[in-house]
């Protein structure tokens, strides 16, 4: 029981990991917290609903319809509603995303009303692996959620798109100086964050219904970048273990209103204990 | 150019109006506009009487967020929360416990402020947007609570608030026009004293921090001092709504205070214009008629049997963005300019790009 509830904890973890990535991603370049990161995850994973039911598209091709769908979507809201904020306090943008956020809910209620839709494109029966039977939306959740992971490492590590993300998130105006194209790369970013946000709704999906509210279960992801010391990658996604997992387990032995508001306690006692999260690097600012 | 003098010790200093006034602000519109708010009742129906009951409590809601968001920047999404404890402290201290009516909003203000302390203190030590993130899941802890306890609140079912207050020379009712004038009482006073926080040393210590918190800090402002300050003044004023909204409602379930209702204080705000307690005013009263042209526009244009959620949603997202991306101090920031812009009407293009630059989103 405890190892079913560690591996169930492992893909919830998984899922709070790219959804906190999402968050971390825009966080580092621009600052603002995108509230409107679980609503975009919601639409993707109606994009790959539609693509599936509407169109009798293959679920591989729908999967990548829905993630450059997002990439597409992500890019067009920084173009259509960050930019004119760029400069200013960020204040004023994260509301802005709360709006975002309502607009997506409001489109996705008039096409698919607000009615919860099904989707589970995974096979039913379990694998066995050694004596250890897996749920197979469970082993898919891991393995894409690693093979993103990795990608992302290599990403960072090697690209030049990823080293000028990383100047960005470094020294703003340092990296304007040395010639970064910073909006071209505010709205990649933007564009990334939703691409994980799509990967990430589509693997939630089979969990939860496909439901216009659903982007609540994203900001439960808002307390595992926390505990990553928001802004840092690798803190998001141990973050995201560490809250998945301590979650499924507390959900074993409390009683079900504990469980519901699990994130914001442990969030309520990471500030408490260590609120700079666990990947910490000390900052000085110029007044 | 108009020049005042401050006393500083037995030192006068000269300052001239460019130096620190962003708005000349005069007041003697301001008793007509309480006698006109007085006298309205002579007029409106029973209906629009009510209506004026939600508008106050918005009114009082609107400037308590407006402390801590516009004067003070730090964004909180947990106003709903507060509101709800305010209620039900409200429900429990009177109904169950047989408090005063007064006695009784007042600890339900106080009730708040000491749990903004236990939300406030651990978020608000570090800079960024911790509150935010703390406050909406103390929405969501709120919301459960109001649930799990219900041999004290009732839970889903609802907790029924007697619509009488008593004053205790007199007794008042929701709705009727007595209340109405204790409940503008009660309004004039929160703006009138919110007014006067915003020069006040803690307000500009607020203000401060909300343009540069660093800045505000090696100036010897105690940062999480003033930030827990305004938090529980804010919460403070939020959970005397709540206990207001408890007795106007009448019914209060959990359902009330969900999210949904610290985003549409946001909205007040955005829409009024953040910073400013008149601001805050005209968001509050612009946003309480909002449900019923949505009703009538969905009437006109959408097929019968769209949901009002949807365009609820939809209505109040788009008055977010198109506010902040192109009229990002609200309307009484256009007031403000139009204001400027007719003052000196030829001659003024040199006020106008000051005032421009001014209301910027600093």
């Amino acid at each position: 029981m405890i190892i079913d509830g560690i591996i169930n904890g492992i893909a919830l973890g998984c899922i709070y990991a790219l959804v906190a990535l999402g968050f971390v991603l825009v966080y580092k370049a621009t600052k603002v917290i995108n509230f409107a990161q679980g609503e975009i995850m919601m639409v993707c994973a109606y994009i790959c609903y539609a693509g599936m039911t509407s169109f009798h598209l293959n679920f591989v091709i729908s999967f990548i319809i829905a993630v450059l769908f997002g990439f597409v979507l992500g890019s067009l809201l920084e173009r259509l509603f960050m930019r004119p904020l760029i400069g200013h306090s960020v204040l004023p943008a994260v509301i802005a995303t709360i709006g975002i956020g309502m607009v997506l809910q409001a489109m996705v209620g008039l096409i698919w009303t607000f009615e919860p839709q099904e989707m589970d494109p995974f096979p039913v029966s379990p694998y066995h692996i050694w004596g250890v039977s897996i749920s197979p939306v469970y082993l898919w959740t891991i393995i894409i959620t690693f093979t993103l992971m990795l990608f992302f490492f290599l990403f960072f590590r090697y690209t030049l798109i990823g080293i000028n993300l990383r100047a960005i998130a470094e020294d703003l105006i340092g990296s304007m100086a040395t010639g970064i194209a910073v909006r071209k790369m505010f709205n990649f970013t933007w564009g990334l964050a939703a691409a994980v946000g799509a990967v990430a709704g589509i693997l939630l999906a089979p969990f939860v219904f496909l439901h216009p509210h659903m982007g609540v279960v994203g900001l439960r992801a808002l307390p595992a970048a926390v505990l990553g010391s928001f802004g840092s990658i690798p803190g998001a996604i141990v973050g995201g273990l560490v809250l998945g997992i301590s979650e499924t387990i507390a959900g074993l032995y409390l009683p079900k209103e504990i469980k519901d508001v699990f994130p914001w306690l442990v969030l309520f006692l990471i500030l408490l204990v260590r609120p700079e999260g666990i990947f910490y690097t000390y900052e000085q600012k110029k007044v | 150019m108009r020049t005042f003098t401050i006393k500083l010790g037995k030192r006068r200093i000269r300052f001239s109006d460019r130096m620190i006034k962003e708005d000349d602000e005069k007041r003697w519109w301001i008793a007509p506009m309480i006698l006109g708010v007085y006298l309205l009742p002579i007029v409106l129906d029973e209906y629009s009487i009510y209506l004026l009951h939600l508008i106050a409590v918005a009114i009082i809601g609107a400037v308590a967020l407006d402390i801590l968001c516009g004067f003070c920047g730090q964004l909180s999404l947990g106003h709903a929360a507060f509101m709800g404890i305010g209620a039900y402290s409200y429900g429990i201290l009177h109904m169950t416990l047989h408090l005063g009516s007064i006695l009784s909003l007042l600890l339900a203000g106080v009730m708040g402020a000491f749990l903004s302390l236990l939300v406030g203190i651990p978020s608000l030590r570090l800079k960024g947007l911790y509150l935010a993130i703390m406050t909406m899941g103390f929405v969501f802890i709120t919301d459960e609570s109001i649930r799990y306890f219900s041999t004290w609140t009732h839970g889903v079912e609802g907790f029924r608030v007697s619509r009488v207050i008593d004053l205790g020379f007199t007794k008042l009712s929701s709705g009727k026009v007595g209340f109405f004038y204790f409940i503008y009482t009660l309004v004039i006073l929160v703006v009138v004293l919110a007014r006067f926080l915003l020069d006040s040393k803690v307000g500009r210590a607020f203000t401060s921090i909300r343009d540069s918190d660093t800045a505000a800090e090696v100036s010897g402002i105690n940062l999480l001092l003033y930030k827990v300050l305004a938090f529980a003044i804010s919460s403070f004023l939020a959970s005397f709504a709540g206990g207001l909204m408890a007795i106007i409602i009448g019914t209060i379930s959990p359902e009330d205070f969900n999210i949904w209702l610290s985003i549409n204080y946001l909205i007040m705000l955005v829409i009024g214009g953040m910073g400013a307690v008149y601001g805050a005013v005209i968001g509050a009263s612009f946003i309480v008629f909002l449900p019923e042209w949505i009703t009538a526009l969905r009437d006109a244009f959408f097929p019968p049997g769209t949901e009002i959620a949807v365009l609820q949603y939809l209505i109040y997202g788009l008055i977010i963005l198109v506010f902040i991306v192109f009229e990002p101090h609200g309307i009484y920031g256009r007031w403000l300019v139009i204001k400027t812009y007719w003052k000196k009407f030829p001659f003024n293009e040199k006020r106008i790009g000051r005032m421009a630059w001014i209301l910027r989103w600093r």
